[in-house]
């Protein structure tokens, strides 16, 4: 099940990225509301969600070619 | 164009996220055009969201495990947002006559017109602003907000200090009533309960004894002193808000 997988994904996650997740991804906050409810720099939160969907996606599609790090940039627009 | 800053990987996020700005938003969308390999990647974190949402929605009100016990705070928090906030402004748009501790009983007096329209607009800006997720408050800082309404209102501002009776000071704004310019202060407590203070000249009952007030199941204990009337407003029982009430009343007067 496609679910499935994703929840077993998704406990492979480390508690900080589950959390940013579910608040961001399935509760709408904002990441100003979770940099607040969880008192970390906003920084902090898109670092910790960018990581955490990266890591689910190589988990789900069994990529290994892992994307860039939070805050590096992807490159100039042309 | 090339005056835009780089693409970076948090933009790709906030882009699924919907916390760019407008112009923001179109570049990422234009960069994706020519990366298709990256359009790729967003596009399966879009449907991760997606999916992670259609898993876990449906159990979001279901006790959850205690690994997560921080987001059952929050959600709490949400919950206590998106539900009871929602709930108690609808519950006075609608001016139902329900009563919780407040309403028929010896609290419920009508009050005076002065006080009277005070404590309803107090309640209508309640009503408005408490609710609010994205700005219930225009202005955080206390020193800042009491400057700016001295300016607007001419006369001297102090913001009461609830943190005793456990209610954080949340910030406030200048809001319209009937009778002119008003400052509306707002404090929660450790569960994001909202109370409102809402203060304003009065141009009658300049001098009024502290009485409570509810509309609905929003209860209140309004006030006035020297010319300036003050309403507290909350869905609080009386017995827990008139003892807040009594010591921002102690503290204003202090001033």
């Amino acid at each position: 099940m496609r679910h499935r997988d994703l929840v077993r994904a998704f406990d492979s996650l480390s508690q900080e990225q589950r959390t940013v997740l579910l608040l961001i991804s399935v509760e709408e906050f904002s990441y100003a509301e979770v940099a607040s409810a969880l008192n970390v720099p906003i920084g902090t939160v898109m670092s910790r969600l960018a990581r955490g969907r990266e890591k689910l996606r190589c988990v789900m599609e069994g990529d290994t070619d892992v994307g860039p790090s939070p805050g590096q940039p992807l490159g100039r627009i042309e | 164009m090339t005056t835009h800053r780089p693409i970076i990987e948090d933009d790709l996020h906030a882009y699924i996220d919907g916390e760019l700005d407008i112009e923001r938003q179109a570049a990422v969308a234009e960069y994706l055009k020519g990366h298709p390999e990256v359009a790729r990647r967003v596009d399966c974190y879009r449907r991760q969201r997606n999916a992670l949402r259609e898993v876990f929605a449906p159990i979001a009100k279901e006790p959850l495990p205690p690994a997560l016990n921080l987001v059952r705070i929050v959600e709490k928090r949400r919950g206590l947002r998106a539900v009871r906030w929602q709930a108690v402004a609808a519950a006075f748009l609608l001016a139902v006559g329900m009563v919780a501790g407040w309403g028929l009983s010896e609290n419920f007096r009508p009050l005076p017109a002065g006080i009277g329209a005070l404590a309803r607009e107090a309640t209508e800006n309640y009503a408005v602003y408490a609710p609010d997720r994205v700005r219930p408050v225009e202005i955080r800082e206390a020193e800042v907000l009491a400057r700016w309404a001295e300016r607007r209102l001419s006369r001297p501002i102090s913001v009461p200090d609830l943190s005793a009776s456990g209610y954080r000071f949340m910030g406030g704004r200048l809001v319209a009533t009937p009778h002119g310019a008003a400052v509306l202060f707002m404090y929660d407590d450790a569960e994001g309960t909202r109370i409102v203070l809402l203060s304003r000249t009065m141009g009658v009952d300049r001098d009024a004894r502290m009485a409570p007030h509810a509309y609905g199941i929003l209860g209140g204990f309004a006030w006035a002193d020297k010319g300036i009337g003050y309403s507290l407003v909350g869905p609080v029982p009386p017995r827990v808000l008139e003892p807040i009430a009594t010591a921002a009343r102690k503290q204003l007067d202090g001033t």
